[in-house]
């Protein structure tokens, strides 16, 4: 019999995981939205009562900095990550396996460390009288002052977040066959002309996936720019942290958070349509 | 196929990756369940072992209880957040919190009075370090040891200050410290806003002097004590409102900084007020009274060399030079925390964007 | 006018470590032919077809097309075509684009890139093919898009490396075909990279067979099979029976040789220098074998054996018989099924008929 077959066995193979999503993140995020409806109490985590004061708020031209500031570095980031992590997927995609478990294994020990070590890490090399500013020193060359600016917290968004744009990269370009380079190279493109027409153009769904990625955690970062950034010129997710935890404002922090995720969400489907089209060789008739 | 797989990458890596860094972290990762042992929340590391040595193993509570003492560690608002989230049914026995986040838990309902039958030595304490009474609240609040922020300098970069003024003086352009609002520039901003005339209801004094302060002398914002203590070390600042007690660890290491009470110094009192609803409302007082004994504060000085709290505490002579001097208490400002925390917020605010953004 | 030669490979070596090497292979394709190299995988027919593509760079040797040294130039600056074995087609491109995509790199215009493409796409039998995506066609198509792409571009030569190994047997034979007929037709000159000998014998004007990085023997497809240079190359071309002997006797009538197990066989005299122990082994095709009933006789330059019929394989047109000589010797022939054949049955005795000529002395 096919009673079988009318089963929704959909339903039990992506149940555990939507039923973990619905608990750990649909519902605190209903809750989030509906703290950001209600008026703000020094005392009370929220008073009866609903208003949009919290997002008429965000209108404001210092929100409205803060969120273009943070977008802007979660651009420059992702930006220098494609250009460190393109050729280093390539590379590792294309390694003998041994070379590139080595290399998978540097590229990943970073995410082991914590957050703060790593961070302290930098402040060592980058700080007024760290590593870098003796090498320019040693040289009689002019110091330079990176930490606690935004160029600190690229460097440490990037140090993090380039594993993330590596390893989609890296999964597309393996499934590209290295016959296609030599194909393209037999028909005449020269190394060029063979990357732009076949290496780009079958690896940017990994590509996207991968700016995607690390542009959302860069984003929503918190620990490094507080660390490493300049204390006068914040991110969002920083803000959110001081309204929550020290003015204890948090229907103003719900509404700063749901900004957040809805734009980085707009961002992501916005991404994610286009690949669609990009995709459109993939189907099979 | 392709779009699918990205998006399942999404929701991991922006979803648990992102949101499991930063919550554990800040130590939201554990839920905040109702307490079963007897709890003590508080800063961890050093501090956490001091109160456990001091208060807990010294006095023997254990045995005399005999009850287990289990310690969660956080920073102070990350637990006072807890608190509040759960009031009435906390997830801890009690906590160690400044006075500004005490407040806002008074004023939440979520702290009851100490028994004074049983806190016998809250009498001792000295009186400009106790919380005066909040709504229903009368004696709820007694440190543990006196937390003073006065004026720190470089003893080799900088000369001795005789009031906040000092901070604007151009010699000390690009190397003059001031905490940030999250840590305890709140508090701070309050103090400073007084010496300078305004008050709790109207800060503008205060806000435009550092707005100045930023703008002509280019003080650096410091995040935390940590950052605070390495900024003193590497000289990056020579001037900045620090505590007492960390003045004394960075003399320790050699590092040429010395303390003035300056007028505006600001005396925070770190304590252990009881929460309402809490199933160990007994043991919790014995524990508060044991943090108001002198003999045991001292043992907390040796430590971290912020002077007990308790009047009758005697510092032995080589310790005398941690104790707060009698002639430099006029010169504490005291803090109405209650109508500072109604204006947290909208200060956070004008913090932000008039003092950063100068 | 005598057809000129098109490509010289002249002691190509390519050694990957010291134990692992190819070569010294030299060999010349003529313009127009149809050249295979031949050989067990790991023999260096790949390897050579890579370094003439300009994939791998050469240890030692030269290589010249139409006259010209090619073996220093990158890959993409060698006019010379290259069928992958797995088609290696581009995913993300229609058949046009695939077609057109060496096209667009030298630049030409839409209109002439259209035709170009529409006409090659006419030889290889796919009109109407050109808005699919690769996925959506058979292998046998994405073969032809395969040769069309390499082929529009009118390259001095056109390289196959085992282009039909991944095609079921039937359309193997079917594309075995087609390839043929389009060589022919278009006279392209054409090396062929295979290990099944029948698709070398089948297709091609000349054969090299390589084994272990060496060329063993290079001949039109009659030459190696009826006189294969070496035991390899026997046994590699066809089936053959293998029996080893010594020349006991060299006349002007011919050889005679002796198996270990004292058989004496007439043989052909051998050409000059052609054996030169005398410790040889004898070559015999299976179907040059001749299956009579015993007691049948030979006629002149026949030598005629008795054996026993050990096994009998029916292969509907042709039988396979596993036969025992007296002296322990197992032989295979191979007969047509015919009305003589009908009887046989499993330790019947016949009689063996070999023809001289068709026996052949290799060195051992």
């Amino acid at each position: 019999m096919n009673v079988g077959r009318t089963r929704p066995v959909w339903a039990f193979l992506t149940g555990p995981y939507a039923l973990f999503l619905l608990v750990l993140l649909l519902v605190p995020f209903a809750n989030i939205a509906v703290y950001s409806l209600h008026p703000y109490s020094p005392t009370k985590v929220f008073l009866p009562g609903l208003t949009f004061d919290n997002y008429r708020k965000i209108f404001d031209l210092y929100y409205i900095r803060l969120f273009g500031r943070t977008l802007r570095l979660g651009l420059i980031t992702t930006a220098v990550c494609v250009v460190l992590g393109y050729p280093l997927a390539y590379w590792l995609a294309r390694a003998r396996p041994r070379w590139q478990a080595m290399g998978l294994f540097l590229l990943i020990m970073p995410l082991m460390v914590s957050a703060v070590i790593r961070i302290f890490g930098w402040i060592v090399i980058l700080g007024r009288k760290g590593l870098v500013n003796q090498a320019l020193a040693a040289l009689a060359l002019e110091p330079v002052k990176i930490l606690y600016s935004d160029t600190a917290v690229v460097i440490g968004l990037v140090n993090i977040f380039v594993p993330f744009m590596v390893l989609p990269v890296m999964a597309a370009i393996e499934r590209i066959s290295p016959n296609l380079e030599e194909a393209a190279h037999n028909l005449g493109a020269n190394w060029y002309q063979m990357f732009r027409r076949v290496i780009l153009p079958l690896s940017l769904p990994g590509l996207i996936s991968g700016c995607l990625l690390v542009y959302s955690l860069s984003i929503s970062a918190f620990v490094t720019p507080a660390l490493m950034g300049n204390p006068r010129e914040r991110m969002v997710a920083q803000q959110i942290y001081d309204e929550v935890l020290v003015s204890f404002n948090w229907p103003g922090a719900a509404s700063l958070s749901l900004a957040l995720v809805l734009l980085t969400a707009a961002l992501m489907f916005g991404a994610l349509f286009a690949t669609r089209h990009t995709g459109r060789h993939e189907k099979v008739s | 196929m392709k779009t699918g797989i990205s998006r399942r990458q999404f929701h991991a890596a922006l979803g648990w990756g992102a949101a499991s860094i930063a919550l554990s972290e800040f130590g939201l990762m554990r839920p905040a369940i109702a307490e079963e042992n007897f709890t003590l929340a508080s800063t961890g590391a050093t501090w956490g072992e001091g109160l456990r040595a001091s208060f807990v193993d010294a006095p023997k509570f254990e045995e005399k209880t005999g009850l287990k003492v289990s310690q969660e560690f956080a920073i102070d608002s990350v637990f006072t957040a807890k608190a509040m989230a759960s009031c009435g049914s906390p997830p801890f026995s009690t906590l160690g919190v400044l006075q500004a986040e005490a407040n806002f838990l008074a004023l939440g309902g979520c702290l009851q009075d100490y028994d004074l039958d049983i806190c016998t030595n809250y009498k001792d304490i000295i009186d400009s370090a106790k919380e005066p009474p909040r709504g229903q609240l009368k004696n709820w609040f007694a440190p543990y040891v006196l937390t003073i922020m006065g004026l720190v300098y470089n003893t080799k970069e900088a000369s001795k200050p005789a009031s906040y003024q000092d901070l604007m003086n151009p010699k000390y352009k690009g190397r003059v410290g001031i905490p940030t609002y999250g840590w305890v520039g709140n508090s701070w901003l309050q103090v400073l806003n007084k010496t300078l005339g305004g008050d709790e209801d109207n800060v503008d004094p205060g806000i435009k002097f550092l707005a100045e302060l930023v703008k002509k002398n280019e003080a650096v914002i410091i995040e935390n004590t940590d950052a605070a203590l390495k900024a003193f070390t590497r000289e990056e600042i020579v001037i900045m409102p620090f505590w007492n007690g960390r003045t004394f660890v960075l003399q320790g290491q050699g590092v040429p900084v010395d303390i003035e009470y300056i007028p505006g110094t600001m005396l925070v009192g770190n304590g252990f007020p009881i929460l309402r609803g809490g199933k160990f409302i007994e043991q919790t007082n014995r524990f508060c009274n044991i943090t108001m004994d002198g003999q045991y504060q001292i043992l907390m000085t040796q430590r971290f060399f912020y002077p007990p709290s308790n009047r009758n505490a005697k510092l032995p002579p080589d310790m005398a030079r941690y104790g707060f001097p009698a002639d430099k208490e006029k010169n504490v400002v005291p803090i109405d925390y209650e109508k500072m925390n109604a204006h947290k917020s909208q200060y956070l605010d004008r913090w932000n964007k008039e003092v950063l953004g100068a | 006018m005598p057809p000129s030669t098109e490509l010289e490979v002249c002691g190509l070596t390519k050694r990957y470590s010291p134990q692992v090497s190819v070569g010294p292979i030299s060999f010349e394709v003529q313009e127009g032919e149809f050249f295979s190299l031949l050989g067990p995988s790991g023999c260096g027919k790949t390897t050579t077809l890579r370094c003439i593509a300009g994939f791998e760079e050469l240890t030692e040797g030269s290589i010249n097309l139409h006259g010209e040294r090619i073996d220093g130039k990158p890959p993409h600056r060698r006019d010379v075509g290259l069928v992958f074995q797995n088609y290696a087609l581009f995913p993300h491109l229609t058949v046009f684009d695939n077609v057109a995509f060496g096209l667009r790199l030298r630049r030409l215009g839409k209109a002439e890139i259209a035709d170009r493409v529409g006409r090659v796409l006419q030889i290889v039998d796919l009109p109407g093919m050109a808005a699919r995506f690769p996925a959506q066609l058979s292998g046998g198509q994405q073969q032809r898009v395969a040769i069309a792409r390499s082929l529009v571009l009118e390259p001095r030569i056109l390289m196959f490396d085992e282009p039909l190994s991944n095609l079921d047997l039937k359309l193997r034979i079917q594309m075995r075909e087609e390839l043929r007929n389009l060589q022919r037709r278009l006279g392209k000159t054409s090396i062929y990279v295979t290990h099944d000998q029948t698709e070398a014998l089948v297709l091609s004007d000349h054969i090299a067979v390589l084994s272990h990085g060496r060329i063993e023997q290079i001949g039109t497809p009659a030459e190696i099979y009826e006189r294969p240079a070496s035991a390899f190359v026997a046994e590699f071309i066809g089936s053959s029976n293998m029996l080893r002997g010594r020349i006991i006797e060299r006349g002007e009538a011919g050889t005679i040789v002796e198996t270990a197990t004292g058989l004496r066989l007439h043989c052909s005299p051998e050409r000059e220098g052609e054996v030169e122990t005398a410790e040889v082994s004898i070559l015999l095709r299976p179907e040059r074998i001749h299956v009579g009933a015993p007691g049948e006789s030979a006629e002149p330059g026949q030598n005629r054996v008795s054996a026993r019929i050990a096994d009998i394989t029916y292969l509907g047109e042709d039988l396979h018989l596993s036969l025992d000589l007296a002296g322990g010797e197992r032989l295979r022939a191979s007969v047509k099924n015919s009305n003589a054949a009908r009887g046989w049955a499993p330790r019947q005795s016949v009689e063996l008929l070999v023809d001289a000529a068709d026996l052949r002395l290799l060195s051992r």
